[in-house]
Order: C-alpha cells, then sequence, then structure tokens
C-alpha cells in the first residue's frame, strides 16, 4: 500500500501535474482572498474562501484522479499490480491516499490565508476549520468516484470526462431534482394515474425531490460554512468514499474472472 | 514447479486456447514457440494471473492461481511483451518501487537491486530516467525486474523482439546465465533463438500445443528436411525433371515466375547434400543459376513438417 | 504457390478438427463473479441503510454549533419555552432551503433546524416555495389579511400567525450603513424573533401591542424585538377618526416620539382608553431646534398626573457626562426605591431629555412616581429662557410612571419616557439588546402588562470579519502579489525546475 502511495505521490510532482495543481488552487483562492482583503470594507472570511474553493472540485477532481488508474493500463504497467504478490485492495487504497494528500497540500494556501488573515488583525471563526474538514471530506468522496472512473475506462481523457459529467450531475441534484419532481407532479396530474387531489401530487413531488436531494452531498454539508458541524454528514461522505472505492477494486478485481 | 491443464480461453466468441496443458520443472529453460496469435501470451497472462482463463487450472508451486494468488504469485517474475515500466521514474526508483511491491524486507532491499542491476548490467543507468534508455536497456531494467524478490519461475514474454542483433545476442546471454538459478519460460516466434538457449520447446499454434519435446529432439525432426532457395533463367518445365531425377530432392515448388526468372524452393532430404548434384543438374541443361541458397528452416515449416510426419 | 497452399490447407484442416464444443467457463470463475457482483450491491446497501438510520437517529445529536455566539442553536430559554408547548407550531419558510442566493439563509436553517429539532415534534418546519407551489400562500393565510410574501417565514398555530420578515431579524452597523450605504448586520435577533412569535401564537392570551400611527412614526425595529422578548407582537394603528376605538386585543398603547401634536379625535380615543384600563407608553424627547407644543398630547399626560414641559435636562455633575461639552447626554440611574424592587441598579444612558413634571393638579387616584432618575446636580434649560430661574438644581425625573387607581381590579397606567434613548432605532444601531436600556425597558413594559419578566434572549452579535486594523493600500498590494502572484508562480517554477531537472536524468 505504501509503495503504490509512495509512486502515486511523487509521481505528482515528478510530472509537471500536482504543481500547475497545487499553482491553480494557489492563484483561485488567492485572487479570493485578496478580494476579500481589498474591499470597500474588508471581509476576509476564510470559510468563504473554501466554499468558493468548492466549486472547483468538478475541474480540479477529474485532474488529479484521471490518471490513476486509465495511465497504468495504457502503459500496460498495470501487470506490475496484477502479477506481484499483493492486492488490490491495497493498490486502490494507495492511489486513493496519494490524491486526498495531493488535495490536503493544496489546502496549504488556504492554512497561509489564515495566517495571514490573523496576522493582519482579522478574525477566524470555528466554522473555517469546519469548512476544512468538510471540504476534504467531499474531496475525498470525488477522490473515489474519479478512481473508478478512472478504473473503468481505458485512456484518461474519457477517464476524466465520466468523473467531470458524474460531478457536474452531482452538483446540479438539487436542480435535477426540483425538476424532475415537476415533471413527476405534471405527469400525474395529467394522466389523472391514481386519481390523487392536488395536495396529494404535491407531496409525492415533494417526496420525490426529497429523496433524490438525499444523496446530495453538497447539500448535506452546505451548512459548515455557518458554523454548524454535523458529524451524520461526514459519515455519509466516507461511507460512500468507501462504497466508490470498494467498487473499484472490484471492478480492478474483475480481471481474475472476466470472461472477454 | 509449474503445473497447466486444460487452459481454455475465449475472448467473446473467439478462441484463444484450445486446452493447452502443460508441466514445467523446476531449473528448467522452456521455449514457448509459436507464431504471432498463436496463444503464447494469452498462456503466458493467464498463469502470472494477469488474465483469467475460461477454464483450466494453473498451479505454480502448489498454489493455485486462483485461489491462493498472492502465494502463487510470489514465485513469479513476469516480463510481458511491453515491459510495465514507468517512463517518469529513473532505474533505481523503479526497481525499489517493484522491490516494495513484492514485500523485499527493507533491509535487504538495496542491496538486492544493487545486485540485480549488476547481473543485468544496468547498474551504469541506475540513475538515469527509463524515458531516456535505449529499447534494449528498457528490456533489461524489465528483465531486472522480473529478478527482484529472486522468484523461482520466471516467465519472459518476447524478450528479444524489436532490438538489434547485439542486443538480442546480451539478452540471449543473459537469459542462459539466469538459468542457472532460476526455472524459465520464455516465448519467442524464432525457432533458431529458442534452439539456442532451451532445453525444452513447446510449439503452440492456433491455441494448441502442437509439439512438446526437448529441444535436441526437435532440432533433429527440423533437420529431417533442408531447403534451398534456387534462382534460374530457365521455366518449369525445363528445370522440373532434371530435378526430380537428383537422389534426394523430394519436392520442387515453384515461388515465382517473371521476366524468364523462375525462383523455386527446393525440399530434400536433410541428411544428403544435394548442392552438388543441383549445380550439376542444372549445368547440363543449359539453365543458369542467378542465385542459390540453403534456408533455415522457418517456423512454418516446422509447423508442416512436424503436422506431416505426424500423419 | 502450390507448397504454400497445401501448407495452409493444413492448418486450417486442423483448426477445422480441434473439437467445436464450446468449453463451458469453469465454476470457480462464476463464483467470483458472482461473490464481486453481490458483495458490490450489498455494500451499497449497507451503506445507504446504514447513512439512513444514522441521519433518523443520531442527526441531532450529533450536531454541534461552533459558533462563539451559539448562534446556529437555541438557548436553554427558547429551549424550556419549547418544553413546555402543548400545540404544534408550524414555521414555514416560503423560499426554496436550497437557494443559495438568498444571503441571510445561512443565519436561518441551522438554529431553525434546531428549534424543530428541540421540540419533540411540536414543531413543524417546512420550506415551501410559492413559485413552485402558488397554492400555499392563500392555504396558509386564505383571506390575504397578512399580504404574505416570497422570502419571509410565518409562525403559525391554529388560526393565529404572523409574518416574519427576516431583514428585521437583524441589528444593522449605523456606520456602515451612513457612510457606504451597506446594510452591515452586527447583531443577530432570530432566536428572539421566533421564540416571542412562538410565545405569541400559542399563549392563550395574545399580547399585543399597537403604536399610534401617524405623526411622522420613526420605525421601530430594535423596540419591536423588545416587545418580542416578551411575546408581544407589535402593528401600527390609526385612530384619527371618528368611529376609531382602540382594539381590545390592546395590551399597550405606544405613542413613539411623535413630531406633531395629536388630534382632538385621537385625544379623545386615547382618554377613553385610559378610562377602560388601558396601558400607555409614551414617549417624548425634546428637540431644541424644532420644539412642538403638544396641547392634545400634554391633556392625555395630564389625565395621568404628568406634564410635557418645553425644557430640556440638563447635567451638571461631570462625572455622569459622556462629553463633557454635552451636557444633554448624560447617565442616569434607576430611581432608589424601585431599584431595590426590581433587584438591580443599572447606568442608564440619556439623550435629549425633556423635563417631565408631576403636575400638581392630578386627579386624586393617580400615583405618579419616578423610575429614572438624574443625579442631584441636574438642572433644566428651558427654551424661553425667561422661565429658567424658578427652576434650581435637584433631582428630575427621566421616566415616570402614573397610576390610576381609580379601578383597583385593573388600574391603567402610563410610563412616560423623556428620552429616546430607551426605544430608538437610532440608538440601538451602535448597541446590541443586550444593552442596559433595553434590559430596563423590557423590564418595565413586563411590569405594566403583568408579563412575568424571564431573562431575555440575548442577541447574538455576528462576528466582524473586518480587519480590525485597516490595511495601508501599499500593505494590500503586497499581500495580494504574494498570495496571488508569489505563490502560484512559485510552484509552477517549482515545477519547471523539477521537470527539466529529471527530464534530462
Amino acid at each position: 500500500m505504501f509503495a503504490v502511495f509512495k509512486r502515486e505521490f511523487l509521481s505528482y510532482f515528478r510530472n509537471p501535474v500536482g504543481w500547475v495543481a497545487i499553482s491553480l488552487i494557489g492563484l483561485i483562492s488567492g485572487y479570493y482572498f485578496t478580494k476579500m482583503l481589498t474591499a470597500t470594507v474588508s471581509n476576509v472570511d476564510i470559510s468563504q474562501e473554501i466554499d468558493f474553493l468548492r466549486s472547483f472540485f468538478i475541474i480540479l477532481i477529474p485532474i488529479i484522479t484521471m490518471r490513476l488508474f486509465a495511465e497504468e493500463k495504457r502503459n500496460g504497467t498495470d501487470v506490475l499490480l496484477y502479477t506481484m504478490p499483493f492486492s488490490m485492495k491495497s493498490a486502490v487504497l494507495g492511489k486513493f491516499l496519494a490524491a486526498i494528500s495531493l488535495q490536503a497540500l493544496m489546502l496549504l494556501c488556504v492554512f497561509f490565508h489564515m495566517i495571514v488573515t490573523i496576522a493582519l488583525s482579522g478574525f477566524v471563526s470555528p466554522a473555517a476549520w469546519g469548512a476544512i474538514f468538510a471540504y476534504m471530506v467531499l474531496a475525498a468522496l470525488f477522490i473515489s468516484i474519479g478512481m473508478l472512473t478512472s478504473a473503468m475506462t481505458e485512456n484518461q481523457i474519457m477517464s476524466a470526462v465520466c468523473c467531470f459529467v458524474i460531478l457536474l450531475f452531482l452538483n446540479m441534484l438539487s436542480s435535477i431534482a426540483a425538476s424532475l419532481s415537476e415533471m413527476f407532479k405534471s405527469f400525474l396530474k395529467f394522466t389523472h394515474l391514481f386519481g390523487l387531489s392536488d395536495s396529494a401530487i404535491y407531496s409525492a413531488g415533494e417526496n420525490l425531490r426529497k429523496a433524490i436531494v438525499w444523496f446530495d452531498p453538497y447539500d448535506k454539508t452546505s451548512c459548515f460554512t455557518s458554523g454548524v458541524f454535523k458529524i451524520v454528514p461526514l459519515i455519509f461522505c466516507l461511507s460512500f468514499t468507501f462504497v466508490f472505492s470498494y467498487i473499484t477494486y472490484r471492478v480492478l478485481e474483475k480481471k481474475r474472472w472476466s470472461q472477454s | 514447479m509449474i503445473e497447466i491443464s486444460n487452459l481454455v480461453k475465449f475472448y467473446g466468441d473467439k478462441k484463444a486456447l484450445g486446452g493447452v496443458s502443460f508441466k514445467v520443472e523446476q531449473g528448467e529453460i522452456l521455449g514457448f514457440l509459436g507464431p504471432n496469435g498463436a496463444g503464447k501470451t494469452t498462456t503466458m497472462n493467464i498463469i502470472t494471473g494477469y488474465i483469467s482463463a475460461t477454464s483450466g487450472k494453473v498451479t505454480i508451486n502448489g498454489y493455485d492461481i486462483l485461489e491462493q494468488p498472492e502465494l502463487a504469485k510470489k514465485n513469479i517474475g513476469y516480463l510481458p511483451e511491453l515491459p510495465p515500466l514507468f517512463l517518469d521514474m529513473t532505474v533505481f526508483e523503479y526497481l525499489e518501487y517493484v522491490s516494495e511491491l513484492k514485500k523485499v524486507p527493507k533491509d535487504i532491499r538495496k542491496k538486492q537491486i544493487s545486485s540485480v542491476m549488476q547481473m543485468v548490467h544496468i547498474g551504469n543507468v541506475s540513475g538515469r530516467l527509463i524515458h531516456n534508455l535505449s529499447k534494449g536497456y528498457r528490456q533489461r531494467v524489465g528483465i531486472a525486474q522480473t529478478l527482484i524478490g529472486n522468484p523461482e519461475v520466471i516467465i519472459l514474454d518476447e524478450p528479444t523482439v524489436g532490438l538489434d542483433p547485439n542486443q538480442v545476442i546480451e539478452i540471449r546471454k543473459l537469459i542462459t546465465t539466469l538459468s542457472k538459478n532460476h526455472t524459465i519460460i520464455f516465448s519467442s516466434h524464432i525457432l533458431s533463438e529458442v534452439q539456442a538457449i532451451c532445453d525444452r520447446v513447446i510449439i503452440i499454434n492456433n491455441g494448441k500445443i502442437v509439439a512438446d519435446a526437448p529441444t535436441i529432439e526437435l532440432s533433429a525432426q527440423v533437420e529431417g528436411n533442408s531447403h534451398y532457395l534456387l534462382t534460374v533463367e530457365g521455366s518449369m518445365k525445363d528445370i522440373q525433371m532434371p530435378l526430380r531425377a537428383v537422389p534426394g530432392i523430394k519436392s520442387v515448388t515453384a515461388l515465382s515466375e517473371k521476366k524468364g526468372l523462375l525462383q523455386v524452393d527446393i525440399s530434400a532430404d536433410g541428411n544428403l547434400d544435394v548442392r552438388k548434384s543441383i549445380f550439376f543438374a542444372m549445368a547440363r541443361i543449359n539453365v543458369p543459376i542467378l542465385e542459390f541458397r540453403s534456408m533455415a528452416p522457418s517456423l512454418e515449416d516446422v509447423f508442416t513438417d512436424i503436422t506431416s510426419q505426424k500423419k | 504457390m502450390a507448397r504454400k497452399t497445401a501448407r495452409e490447407s493444413i492448418l486450417q484442416e486442423k483448426t477445422v478438427k480441434s473439437p467445436k464444443v464450446k468449453v463451458r467457463s469453469d465454476k470457480r470463475f462464476k463464483a467470483l463473479k458472482n461473490v464481486s457482483v453481490i458483495s458490490v450491491i450489498l455494500v451499497i446497501a449497507i451503506c445507504i441503510v446504514f447513512n439512513l438510520i444514522i441521519e433518523l437517529t443520531l442527526d441531532k445529536k450529533l450536531t454541534f454549533d461552533t459558533t462563539s455566539v451559539k448562534q446556529n442553536s437555541i438557548t436553554v430559554l427558547s429551549e424550556s419555552y419549547l418544553k413546555e408547548l402543548d400545540k404544534k407550531v408550524e414555521i414555514i419558510g416560503l423560499f426554496d432551503r436550497n437557494d443559495t442566493s438568498i444571503e441571510w439563509r445561512d443565519y436561518f436553517l441551522p438554529i431553525l433546524d434546531d428549534y424543530e429539532a428541540k421540540a419533540d415534534g411540536m414543531i413543524d418546519l417546512k420550506y415551501i416555495d410559492p413559485d413552485v407551489d402558488p397554492f400555499i400562500l392563500t392555504e396558509i393565510d386564505p383571506t390575504n389579511v397578512y399580504n404574505l410574501q416570497k422570502y419571509t417565514y410565518v409562525v403559525k398555530c391554529g388560526d393565529l400567525l404572523v409574518s416574519v420578515n427576516p431583514y428585521n431579524c437583524f441589528e444593522y452597523d449605523n456606520e456602515m450603513l451612513y457612510y457606504y450605504g451597506l446594510y452591515k448586520p452586527v447583531g443577530n435577533q432570530i432566536e428572539n424573533t421566533f421564540t416571542g412569535y412562538i410565545r405569541y401564537v400559542t399563549s392563550g392570551r395574545p399580547l399585543h401591542a399597537y403604536y399610534l400611527n401617524g405623526h411622522d412614526l420613526p420605525s421601530h425595529t430594535n423596540l419591536d424585538n423588545i416587545l418580542l422578548s416578551l411575546g408581544m407582537v407589535s402593528s401600527e394603528l390609526s385612530i384619527n377618526s371618528e368611529s376609531a376605538k382602540i382594539p381590545d386585543d390592546c395590551e399597550l398603547l405606544i405613542i413613539l416620539e411623535p413630531k406633531s401634536d395629536i388630534t382632538i379625535t385621537e385625544k379623545e380615543v386615547i382618554k377613553s382608553y385610559i378610562d377602560n384600563s388601558g396601558k400607555i407608553l409614551l414617549i417624548s424627547d425634546f428637540d431644541k431646534e424644532n420644539s412642538v407644543v403638544f396641547s392634545n398630547l400634554n391633556d392625555v399626560a395630564l389625565r395621568m398626573g404628568v406634564t410635557l414641559e418645553q425644557g430640556i435636562i440638563h447635567e451638571n455633575d461631570i462625572t455622569r457626562l459622556y462629553t463633557a461639552s454635552d451636557p444633554y447626554t448624560s447617565i442616569a440611574s434607576v430611581e432608589e426605591k424601585y431599584a431595590q424592587s426590581i433587584g438591580m441598579q443599572l447606568d442608564l444612558y440619556v439623550e435629549n431629555c425633556r423635563y417631565l413634571k408631576v403636575a400638581s393638579d392630578r386627579p386624586s387616584d393617580v400615583y405618579v412616581s419616578p423610575l429614572v432618575v438624574t443625579s442631584g446636580s441636574a438642572s433644566v434649560d428651558f427654551q424661553n429662557a425667561q422661565i429658567d430661574a424658578a427652576v434650581s438644581a435637584g433631582v428630575y425625573p427621566v421616566i415616570l410612571m402614573s397610576v390610576d387607581a381609580t379601578r383597583s381590579d385593573a388600574p391603567s397606567c402610563m410610563i412616560t419616557v423623556g428620552t429616546s434613548a430607551f426605544t430608538s432605532d437610532g440608538y440601538y444601531s451602535t448597541k446590541t439588546l443586550n444593552d442596559n436600556n433595553a434590559l430596563y425597558v423590557r423590564r418595565m413594559i413586563g411590569d405594566i402588562c403583568e408579563i412575568s419578566i424571564e431573562k431575555t434572549i440575548p442577541t447574538k452579535t455576528i462576528p466582524s470579519y473586518a480587519l480590525s486594523k485597516p490595511l495601508s493600500s501599499s500593505n494590500a498590494t503586497m499581500w495580494s502579489v504574494i498570495v496571488m502572484t508569489i505563490i502560484p508562480l512559485g510552484c509552477l517554477i517549482c515545477g519547471i525546475y523539477t521537470y527539466r531537472k529529471r527530464r534530462h536524468l
């Protein structure tokens, strides 16, 4: 496990990928920080900055995760993982840890901003720490999704595109849920399928929306920015991180029994 | 050491292996011979656990590759046709990574890497990026990778493909050296290479084992017939009868005929040297010989010969 | 040619000969496949169920409020009200809960979730977007009395409902508003507001206060919040017509800093209200620049034994002044006797205080006593300097309480406040409702309206994310260069350096 972690993590920095990703985040967060710092009335709220950074997951995560398995498959180096006395679980875990470590490293910029804020007599609220926590947990979830797409596709671009689409979908889950429930409601209304009353139709649509939104990781972790620390959303994200990692492991293991 | 029984592999509807069985004993060098697409790589991939078979069983040192993969894989070093190299690592970093994957104890890791590098003569490039190495060096790094962890069996898939003649010779030498301490299976589509190195040869074609015999026996079989290429100025009609009359010649086959130039393939009994007789036969009928050479038996010839003999 | 085809035919023959029977795949592979597929499905299912269970059972317990002022959770006080609830209360947010464009959303969602969580099912919190469900407005308010709007909350219990405008739940920074035109919230009254409304809609005796409308009634958000903290809601009332009447549910009539004298009609209505055990809060400070003579209002005051004089209290005790140059802005204190009875002595801020006099010719059953007084060395500056001489230095009242004991079962009362410092939004814009003046005025109103006084729910200060030492522009430039240029560029250079270095290894 450690071997894979070490290789993956270092390879981010042997190639320019890791450096570019960090400097990109540095630039983006730096822009937001400067904006807060130099506003007419300075309003340096680090948790807002982290909230802003969350919207870049959709680009960042595919970049970090696309190469994890797809590249090995293309270069034929996956043979090493398959033919060595070594479990695929460790490979998945090692690669996951490498990606999440890179993600954590990116947050160093934010830590630096925190220090600057305090040095400049600003205020860093505990909510900022909660937001960082939620950010990392969300990153873990998305990395596991990216890892899965990387394991399922043959080339990096495909993997990145798939991951991007999934993250985009998750990003818009709330609005998708709303429009789906609208469609569902009008469907019930026009077909008179079960002869439901208006209020029953409304509650049916509402329940459908709630059921879909339940899966929205963004919604679940949005409260952290305003200073609420909830354990349950963290468990939600981490347990689904586990699920996606597990599926990744199973997808890779498929080679052992697959017939095609 | 390695026991393979009734390996069948389908890719979709296409059959790649149709019931391959063989055994490899400790210390053997087994040549795995067959044309491209015969199923060599598939067999090796299955033995090493990289892909699954449709049915059949592979045991290595008594461990089933499917049921106890980790124990079984511990005994194998595998170099696939495309060496699994990370181009962005240096040779040393790469070998270190492999030895970590193979769980070589930390205290002997460095020592083992340097001894392996010495063995395959890559000590001088240990700090260089694999990306910048020549094909031959890359191949050797690939072989070094198989040696890490000191596995009993080393499986090499076409290790000499794409190398220049000097490199080929070096790799062959290397394999011979390795054979002192390891059981080696290696595949090739070049007969002479297998003949030169191996104790035993398995010939595979269309997913089936065509021959499985010690190299010496096979050589004898193959040398039963010798082939000559003859280019003359004349027609088939002119030369057919005189050639057939030469004792020892089994068949004459026209390969091409244009602008009065005729190229024929002559198959003759390997025990007799018919070259003089052919020369005189041609001289007698006033047909000038423009080209005349003895041909090394090709793989196809071996198949034909083996199969025809079996008939 | 012939030979080649012969060979091919032999090879082909071999293929044909090979057994065409399709080999069944090994059972072990099938087993592995099944294990794999089933375990994946199982893991997903277990994960979903596990999360559902955890969310339903532990979510409330595992929610923590990390803000320093507990902005996202309710205080023990509200919690104790919720524990005593015996009726179901609906809180409906008339917007989409997930609409992140609402700037105040983050302040409301968590604390209202906390209300719901701590009410043992007695509070039903819903978010319904009227654009999505247009029937909701008529469902809540069928006769459209309350003119409900999107982006507001509704607190409802039975037939009783109140509409909450989120913007009124904050105290704003006055300076910011003045200099930059920015509404910068500094204090958060959400809990006070909602607890007050919940008390109001669930109490058997809905308490209602009315402001006398007209006469340039100033804004009164902060006083509203103080009333709310007593469970009392307020609205404005016009009584300037013959048929006008003060509603029966009027617990308190507030005459807030009228800029012009009340009309005779109003006077009569108010007087009859007083005769009918009415309670009045009269606030009238003295504006030196523009002093109006309130003869009709004075009639009302006189009914309760008070006269509003055209003079301003001048504090001569320098230790009681805020700034030595301004004798009209001073510290007053609670009158000894009253301080004893309520068990507290507070320093209270007073500015531009009208000279209030206890009328000598008051009705016999009317008792007037001072509640808040100046120091012993105050004097009065009259607008008309001639009268000056008559008044000597001494203790002057800032707030007077009058009780008419004619009806001993239900006496009518009036509190007369000579300064706006206790009630005006202007004053509270720099203070919060945790201020002494607010505590005191709340106590006073509670006293006359016979509301048991509990502790107030404190205003939750909203942390300021502004730098306490403003950044000089050169410093700002330096930091922006560091965070936006040097750090990203540094990383990039590191990347290029290692890449170039390694490339030639």
